[in-house]
């Protein structure tokens, strides 16, 4: 595993150091187009400032905003508790000493992708498409992929990378509104200097920040695709179960050709399969073709070492499989079986927990119904009553109802009447009270209309709502 | 450079290679080590959890099954003598114990129907079959950190190092064969 790391680090720094020259020259160039005569140290003391705010950004904030711009929640044990133990399991294989943090972002399109910079402070993202879609043994592989190009330090180098790029196309934007400046001065800056060295500089000018950008993103997608192999590798290794993460990529693949998922082009390389570019081959694509990921783990021959996974990458890919030379040495000599698959008894609890979460964010009045079915209100919905649409029983939305008033009319919510519960002698009475129904994750409305969620935790005896502020007393008939 | 500037340069040079180089391969292998006394603490951490689970588990079974108080009592003994348990192989061997009669509780809620669909030991029974996967996994990551570092201690040079500064040679944690070979017994007595 070390040498992974070692050499990812060197490549890292080269990046960096090669991607700020080209920055700096074309910053130079920016200024000395704008202003012959100076301008060209602004350019460059531009160009470092903006490089050196960035690198800063990107240490601090990068996978926040990273986080942000994909639209990804923040999940808790309480919320999904199944998802948290399998990314638990895979972090404790890893010997990653903390788990990382878990996001759920809500889209129907199967992905998956993991930030930080240190690994003590990641983070897995998964869409709810995926969690719906893969049993136990599939979210497993997808989980450690990731969990892989964390301890890989994959996700620093992508997040470093793409900053850079992001930054040099900044510049060579910059560039043209500068040479559109220019052009609106060009009277009173013409006679400066040499016309004819000064026209040349321009044209070197023009084409360095043309060619840039596109230098920028091939030296970035040829080092990214490597990585994926190497992640898938590492994955098989974790979990001891090549197959589990096969049939995900082959679920994933599967909706991706039909689904497109509207991500920010910057951050496309860093999902598991890119969502933007599911289809491109070639030195464009920033991830190896996927069928030829699945190929690979499904021919280990029972092993699942990186010795397995080199032999069947030299079987699939020929060879431009040349750069796994090497992997497997880092077996050392030993062997790695492959495991059973696991036996998921849970039939899909993964998904419906992180589905309940999602409508929970949402503010969605979940009802369970007898058969089985859950009905969902949104919070605009104010109906007083909802039919469940498979076998027709008429349910009363649940809904806090007035202290003082506890006869209200048609109340069923408060079911079994309980008995009268002695109101808390403190100054500041509940207004409202509402009596629990479930034990698990629960919803009710406010008389302002908001949708309140008490989770299995609870333990209160008052909850407040948050738009209207009034306070609701909370009974609970299993104590 | 004459004669006696070379013989210096060889007297104090080579020495300094030489305790740099061990300086280096002394450092890998205490890395190493502490990778895989982490690995041992994680796996005792997750062996803690299972044992702290198992309580809350009982007192939920109780009340829905109460003639299962052989198979019950079975667990609180695997438990405690896991607990008691001391050294590598004797804890691997409890541990796989209580795996078993863990089972046997799993198997025997098939049986109850209210305990099954009961949220709490639902709960419980995704909480402990989660810590038997960590406890597999940290198990797995600690033998792979023990092979590594077993191996690397072996090789020359570093077998130099490991034998100057007293490296010793790491224990695995094995699962006892049998036991976790042995197919949980599922209880069909009619009560």
């Amino acid at each position: 595993m070390w040498q992974l790391i070692k050499e990812n680090r060197r490549r890292t720094s080269i990046l960096i150091g090669l991607m700020a020259v080209v920055l700096m020259t074309l910053g130079a160039a920016v200024g000395y187009v704008v202003e012959p005569l100076h301008g060209w140290k602004w350019g460059l003391a531009g160009a470092a400032g903006l490089w050196v705010t960035q690198v800063l950004a990107v240490w601090f904030g990068g996978d926040a905003l990273m986080l942000a711009s994909s639209g990804a929640v923040s999940v808790g044990k309480e919320d999904a508790p199944q998802l948290i133990n399998i990314v638990e399991e895979m972090a404790i294989a890893a010997g990653l000493g903390q788990r990382p943090q878990v996001f759920i972002i809500e889209n129907d399109v199967p992905n998956a992708f993991a930030v930080g910079m240190r690994r003590d402070r990641a983070a897995v993202a998964v869409t709810s498409g995926l969690l719906r879609r893969l049993n136990r043994d599939e979210l497993q592989g997808v989980v450690a992929h990731e969990i892989a190009h964390i301890i890989n330090e994959d996700v620093r180098f992508l997040t470093a990378a793409a900053v850079m790029v992001g930054s040099i196309v900044l510049i060579s934007d910059l560039f043209f509104r500068g040479l559109l400046l220019r052009g609106h001065h060009h009277k009173r800056l013409d006679m400066r200097g040499a016309p004819q060295l000064q026209l040349l500089l321009v044209v070197a000018a023009v084409a360095l920040a043309v060619l840039a950008p596109i230098a920028a993103r091939l030296l970035y997608f040829a080092c990214s695709r490597g990585r994926e192999y190497l992640a898938d590798a590492t994955s098989a290794r974790l979990t001891r179960y090549p197959d589990g993460l096969a049939s995900a990529l082959e679920k994933i693949s599967r909706s991706a050709a039909d689904m497109r998922m509207e991500v920010n082009r910057a951050v496309a390389p860093m999902y598991i399969v890119n969502p933007v570019q599911a289809a491109a081959h070639g030195w464009g694509a920033t991830h190896p073709p996927t069928p030829k990921r699945i190929e690979i783990l499904r021919n280990m021959a029972g092993g699942a070492g990186f010795r397995s996974y080199e032999k069947a990458a030299w079987r699939a890919l020929g060879k431009s499989g040349q750069f796994l030379v090497g992997l497997g040495a880092m077996d050392e000599g030993a062997q790695f079986d492959v495991r059973a698959p696991l036996v998921d008894e849970s039939g899909g609890t993964v998904a419906a927990e992180a589905m309940a979460f999602i409508d929970r964010r949402a503010s969605f009045i979940s009802i369970p119904c007898a058969c089985g079915v859950r009905i969902k209100l949104t919070e605009s919905d104010l109906r007083p009553t909802v039919v469940c649409p498979k076998c027709g029983t008429n349910h009363i939305v649940p809904h806090a109802t007035d202290f003082q008033l506890a006869d209200s009319s048609g109340d069923i919510a408060k079911s079994g009447d309980e008995p009268v519960v002695e109101p808390p002698a403190e100054p500041l009475l509940p207004n409202q009270e509402y009596c629990r129904r479930e034990a698990g994750w629960e919803s009710f409305r406010c008389r302002c209309g908001h949708t309140l969620q008490l989770s299995p935790a609870f333990a209160g005896s008052t909850i407040d709502c948050g738009k209207c502020r009034s306070t609701v007393l909370i009974n609970n008939p299993t104590n | 450079m004459n004669l006696t500037q070379f013989f210096l340069l060889i007297f104090l040079g080579v020495p300094t290679l030489v305790v740099v180089i061990a300086i280096f391969i002394y450092n890998s292998l205490v890395g190493l080590r502490n990778q895989c006394r982490n690995g041992w603490s994680q796996i005792d951490v997750q062996l803690k959890r299972r044992h702290d689970l198992i309580p809350n588990l009982i007192e939920t079974v109780k009340g829905y099954a109460e003639h299962e108080k052989k198979t019950l009592e079975q667990v609180i003994q695997a438990r405690n003598a896991a607990q008691d348990a001391t050294g590598v192989k004797d804890q691997a061997s409890a541990e796989a114990g209580l795996s078993s009669a863990l089972s046997n509780i799993f198997a025997l809620a098939e049986s109850y129907p209210e305990l099954k669909a009961n949220e709490n030991f639902l709960a419980l029974q995704e909480e402990l079959t989660s810590t038997e996967n960590r406890i597999g996994f940290a198990r797995q990551h600690y033998n792979d950190s023990v092979m590594t570092y077993n191996t690397r201690r072996e090789v020359f040079p570093a077998n130099i190092v490991a034998g100057m500064f007293n490296f010793e040679e790491m224990e695995f944690f094995e699962l006892a064969e049998s036991a976790q070979r042995a197919v949980p017994q599922v209880n069909f007595q009619n009560d």
